[in-house]
């Protein structure tokens, strides 16, 4: 599978060994360097792990690679490169859940306003811990914002492990039913 | 089955250590909604939010394949890896890599033990095996990966979780790659995400015994 002498050898377009388009990889590397960062960081707002937002971005780059419209001027750039982000996205809630449990709107959601919509996401995430009660914010702030274990988080909340279990899952319930009435 | 606050705690847990949670946790929507909102809690942690610069060279690095000649940019099997991914569905994608196979004998197996009922097929020596040399091998019909870890050894599937094919290993990375669609799984059979494009199980592991320096590996 060595490529012919003094041909550059294409691992994204067509057939293997096709001479590659040079205009076409100025465009990706161009849009590459401009969104990487930011197609990263969405991804890790809504996904919380670094493994699910490397997949995402990766994903977004190599089908811009593959079938990014290379007319695009730079907003419908843009507005491609997120619209494939939340496509990822969604699919890998899929996979979390049941197909059939993945509502169809969190594929179209307006991608520009999903991200201007992220510098307030931290703002919006303290107003609805401060509609919790005080245990079930407490419970989130100790596992979520300083990463504390199970069993610290018993000892803190003088409770046994399974009963932070069952509080973490009262207040996260309770949090996405504020969440979803705050919209 | 696992109760509900134990599933959600696997995948709390997970983002902790800010990895990826594994597949099929939630069994409603409301399950669904907690899980998002936990991940958009551990999203909030401003110290992760940056992505790791490797990770955005080695990204750069597959688009950039184009146009740089191969030996200067990637190695055999990397470029083998991005092909393998790139043509995805497409039957042409399996015969890369002929001749490759040949490299790695199969070993077939010699004999069988019989303890209590249940049979193991003696695979390898010990001796034969190298720390971090993964071997392919036949254990009563199932393809497995041996793999040594000083004086024992581990068993591995070595049928792809993503849509079967058989994974080969691959000395220079220290890695089970398949020929098919380009997953990667490491030594501990744990997928690699940068090659998949959705979250793939890890590969089954087989019991292993040891007896008189003879690998054996229960198959059933």
């Amino acid at each position: 599978m060595t490529p012919p002498e003094g041909r550059p050898f294409s691992a994204i377009d067509g057939p293997l060994g096709q001479p590659v388009d040079p205009s076409r990889h100025a465009v990706i590397s161009e849009a590459f360097e401009e969104y990487a960062t930011t197609i990263y960081r969405f991804a890790y707002r809504r996904l919380g792990n670094r493994e699910n937002a490397q997949d995402v971005t990766a994903q977004v780059f190599l089908k811009a690679s593959r079938s990014m419209d290379l007319s695009f001027n730079a907003e419908a750039r843009r507005a491609w490169l997120f619209r494939v982000a939340r496509t990822a996205i969604a699919d890998v809630w899929r996979a979390y859940g049941e197909s059939s449990i993945v509502p169809l709107e969190w594929y179209v959601e307006e991608p520009i306003r999903a991200v201007e919509a992220d510098a307030d996401a931290p703002a919006h995430l303290d107003r609805v811990l401060s509609r919790l009660n005080a245990t079930q914010r407490r419970v989130l702030e100790l596992r979520f914002l300083e990463g504390r274990s199970l069993s610290e988080t018993a000892q803190e909340l003088g409770t046994t492990e399974g009963n932070v279990k069952v509080l973490q899952h009262r207040a996260l319930r309770r949090a996405a039913e504020l969440d979803s009435g705050e919209k | 089955m696992m109760d509900w606050p134990d599933r959600l705690n696997r995948f709390v847990e997970e983002l902790r250590a800010n990895r990826r949670p594994e597949p099929g946790l939630a069994h409603t929507s409301e399950e669904l909604d907690e899980l998002r909102m936990a991940a958009r809690l551990a999203g909030s942690r401003s110290e992760f939010l940056d992505p790791d610069p490797d990770f955005l060279e080695h990204l750069r690095g597959q688009l950039g394949a184009r146009n740089v000649p191969t030996e200067r940019r990637l190695t055999r099997s990397r470029l083998l890896r991005v092909a393998g991914l790139l043509v995805a569905g497409v039957a042409g994608g399996v015969g890369l890599d002929r001749g490759w196979e040949r490299l790695q004998s199969l070993e077939p197996s010699a004999a069988t033990l019989t303890i209590s009922g249940v049979v193991w097929h003696r695979v390898a020596s010990l001796a034969d095996l190298t720390t971090g040399i993964a071997r392919p091998v036949d254990a009563g019909g199932v393809p497995v990966f041996i793999v040594r870890d000083g004086n024992s050894a581990r068993a591995l599937s070595r049928v792809c979780t993503h849509m079967g094919c058989l994974l080969r290993f691959d000395a220079a990375d220290r890695d089970f790659q398949c020929p098919c669609h380009g997953a990667v799984f490491d030594l501990n059979g744990n997928p690699d995400p940068w090659y998949t494009q959705a979250p793939l199980p890890p590969l089954p592991a087989l019991q292993v015994q040891i007896v008189e320096g003879s690998v054996y590996v229960r198959s059933t």
